[in-house]
């Protein structure tokens, strides 16, 4: 017989609270101006981040799947080339990250974990921009899209790694879900 | 905009997309990218000018960097090519156009349906009180003032807030707008493809 997975209100609760944060900083990011509207820092991973050290890998995916579709909505970008970069890009970064996260155990940091994301990430929002919109002058945009993916990556991953050690919110979702290592 | 129905609204974009999308007539294509523009603005959606159209213009440069087809014009050693040229106004209009309709159809009030929707109001729940919350807590170091805002939301009574109800809206007006929206749209598509040189 199956086992039926319902993930508990409070994990719940919490998942969305995080999402909120996403949401928070897909709106400071919105604000920065940008050359081409694919161009992203990728500040909204920083919860995803969090998330690993928190949550089950389907839960960091419900994570993901709320900050696609809450970026979509308050960008209003839901039926866009944007939203469809940006999920394609969201979704392959959160595999990587989570299995890095899961099966590197302590050799690769939250930070090389978020660099590995945001490559992924970049690569195939490159390939799909080129595809879809850029053509072959792609390789022109390729550079600097993953430079500034590069340094924000790796910005956000010393800013995730020290929440992680320093956070009391942290600790108590870890004590409560029985994630703490 | 803010009086039409959040659910209408979202359901127009998503039948007026395929009339979109499918749109080979460049002309055709402008002037719905221009509906959508102005239809935005009529509707106060906060619009910034200056990043469409630095995306238009650097996606129609790029696609001019790979030259095909017939040479219109040369800029000093760099050719215009027919193809090319065609091929970016194309791309960049259906750049512009998608990023207009999905701003016209999907406001902050669009509720999704089922449990993910409510997962989603949810969301929106805490990311108000985030914006709100940010500007009390007085510490100043930024990691730390991040955590108490988590432990000071969680502590809070997650009470969703329904996203739907907050604007008033006119439903005939709603449907009135969704049925001449969808039905130009689809009509500009069905005369492009009947009238392909027109």
């Amino acid at each position: 017989m199956m086992k039926q997975t319902r993930i508990p209100s409070d994990t719940l609760n919490r998942i969305a609270l995080l999402a909120g944060l996403a949401f928070l900083l897909s709106a400071v990011e919105y604000t920065i101006p940008k050359p081409l509207p694919f161009i992203r820092l990728g500040l909204a991973n920083f919860p995803i981040l969090i998330a690993l050290t928190c949550f089950s890998p389907p839960q960091v995916l419900l994570l993901v799947v709320l900050k696609i579709l809450g970026q979509g909505l308050i960008q209003g970008t839901l039926f866009s080339y944007t939203f469809l970069l940006s999920a394609s890009g969201s979704f392959s970064s959160a595999l990587v990250m989570i299995f890095l996260y899961r099966w590197g155990g302590k050799r690769i940091s939250l930070i090389g974990v978020s660099i590995a994301g945001a490559l992924v990430s970049n690569l195939i929002q490159i390939y799909l921009a080129g595809f879809l919109i850029a053509g072959a002058a792609v390789a022109l945009i390729g550079p600097p899209f993953l430079i500034i993916g590069l340094v924000s990556s790796v910005f956000l991953g010393i800013l995730a790694q020290r929440f992680v050690q320093t956070s009391r919110w942290v600790k108590n979702v870890q004590h409560m879900d029985g994630t703490a290592e | 905009m803010t009086k039409l129905s959040p659910k209408i609204l979202f359901l127009s974009g998503l039948l007026v997309l395929p009339a979109f999308l499918f749109q080979n007539n460049l002309p055709a294509k402008a002037s719905q990218t221009a509906l959508f523009i102005i239809l935005c603005a009529a509707g106060s959606r906060r619009m910034l000018i200056l990043p469409p159209l630095i995306a238009f213009f650097s996606v129609t440069l790029m696609n001019l960097l790979s030259p095909h087809g017939e040479v219109l014009i040369t800029i000093g050693r760099f050719p215009i090519t027919e193809t090319a040229l065609h091929t970016g106004l194309h791309r960049a209009l259906t750049l512009i156009g998608l990023i207009y309709l999905s701003k016209l159809a999907i406001t902050r009030h669009t509720r999704l349906p089922g449990t993910l929707g409510a997962l989603i109001a949810k969301t929106f729940f805490f990311f108000e009180r985030m914006t709100e919350e940010w500007k009390n807590i007085k510490e100043k170091r930024l990691l730390v003032k991040l955590d108490t805002l988590m432990l000071t939301l969680e502590a809070a009574p997650a009470a969703a807030k329904k996203t739907g109800s907050s604007a008033p809206s006119s439903r005939r007006a709603s449907i009135m707008f969704a049925l001449i929206f969808i039905t130009g749209n689809w009509l500009l598509l069905v005369l492009t493809l009947a009238i392909p040189h027109a």
